[in-house]
């Protein structure tokens, strides 16, 4: 049976699903048979990171209600054969789905995969609550900003409350992503540290990933910056991966420039 | 900036300090009332219980966190016989 990783965050716009492409694609590299799925229903957008938008047929909905097999909606990934890709509906209203058909798929997505990597929408509504309920891990996304950090701690409140495993006295395991940590706004004392968010959210870390022009490319093109190995983005979250699958990596030099640096740039700014 | 602040890295209030204060206040208060959604129905019935048996004019119930343990401090204020009308 697979594991089931829901990536989730509260806030949108913190790079949940570039998060997700990167790990899926990640563990599928290394050999692993791997399914995103994305659950963000009626604002497709995993396709697009994973370059795979022209592939589309059916969707999640089409599956749970039986218009089409599993096998049909699955897309196999260009250049990973262990890697599969199952669209978010972008037509149909989210209200569509219900928790038995969720939590049918999951399991048949169980049986066939090593891992389950699911993008959870934003918001802590339904959408979410379908994202979460069948997971066994969650990684939760956060930027360090206020109002990411904010909505984060509020998912992780309401993660049990809305999971399965938690209802069988189990917990979902649950690790802290920091996104787009800019390191010279850290070292100035204008960007909240590593250690700020975590004490705040009281969570393990699992990766960060720094704030990288990179990403933004690879977005563009449809290619996880996880391919492009000389990144540091994608450094970053070949880590994730490598922790995620028990291996203890330790965690990338993230601090700026050099003070002497820094001290030449402010004398010629 | 001048010359002497350029050279020195002149200190402005760091704002990450600021954060960091804000998030733990708003989080203290949203973490609370995310542990006890009940609180305004407590409060209510508490009330109607101990009219039985006093003149009570108002129940506070203030929550605090102390490590692990949520602390719940109930301040009833009883009405004095002068009071009522």
């Amino acid at each position: 049976m697979g594991t089931v990783i829901t990536v989730t965050s509260g806030k949108g716009g913190v790079g949940k699903s570039t998060i997700t492409a990167n790990i899926s694609v990640g563990l599928a590299n290394v050999g692993h048979r791997v399914v995103a799925v994305d659950f963000d229903i009626g604002l497709r957008n995993l396709d697009m990171i994973l370059g795979l938008e022209n592939r589309i047929v059916y969707d999640v909905i089409d599956v749970m209600d039986e218009k089409c097999k599993l096998q049909q909606a699955l897309i196999n990934d260009k250049f990973s054969k262990n890697l599969y890709f199952l669209p978010a509906s972008q037509t149909k209203d989210k209200t569509v789905l219900d928790k038995e058909k969720v939590q049918k798929l999951v399991e048949e997505l169980k049986a066939s995969f090593d891992y389950v990597i699911i993008d959870s929408p934003a918001g802590i509504e339904g959408g979410f609550e379908h994202a979460i309920l069948s997971a066994d891990q969650a990684l939760i996304v956060s930027t360090p900003e206020v109002s990411s950090v904010r909505d984060a701690d509020r998912v992780i409140g309401i993660i049990d409350a809305k999971s399965l495993k938690a209802q069988k006295g189990e917990e979902v395991e649950k690790h802290i992503i920091i996104n787009r940590l800019k390191p010279e706004l850290v070292e100035k004392g204008e960007m909240l540290a590593i250690q700020d968010v975590t004490n705040i959210l009281a969570l393990p870390l699992i990766g960060v990933v720094p704030d990288d022009e990179k990403v933004v490319s690879s977005t563009n093109t449809g290619e996880p910056v996880i391919r492009r190995p000389e990144s540091s983005s994608g450094k970053a979250v070949k880590n994730i991966v490598r922790r995620l699958l028990g291996e203890s990596v330790p965690f990338m030099d993230l601090t700026a420039e050099s003070k002497l640096t820094a001290f030449f740039k402010r004398l010629f700014q | 900036m001048t010359l002497i602040e350029k050279l020195f890295g002149k200190k402005d209030p760091q704002s990450a300090s600021v954060a960091r204060d804000r998030l733990k206040l708003v989080l203290a208060t949203e973490r609370t009332t995310n542990n006890f959604p009940f609180m305004e129905d407590l409060r209510r019935d508490m009330i109607d219980v101990m009219k039985k048996y006093l003149d009570v004019q108002d129940v506070s119930i203030k929550t605090d966190q102390n490590q692990k343990i949520d602390l719940l401090e109930v301040e009833v204020s009883v009405g004095k016989d002068g009071d009522k009308k």
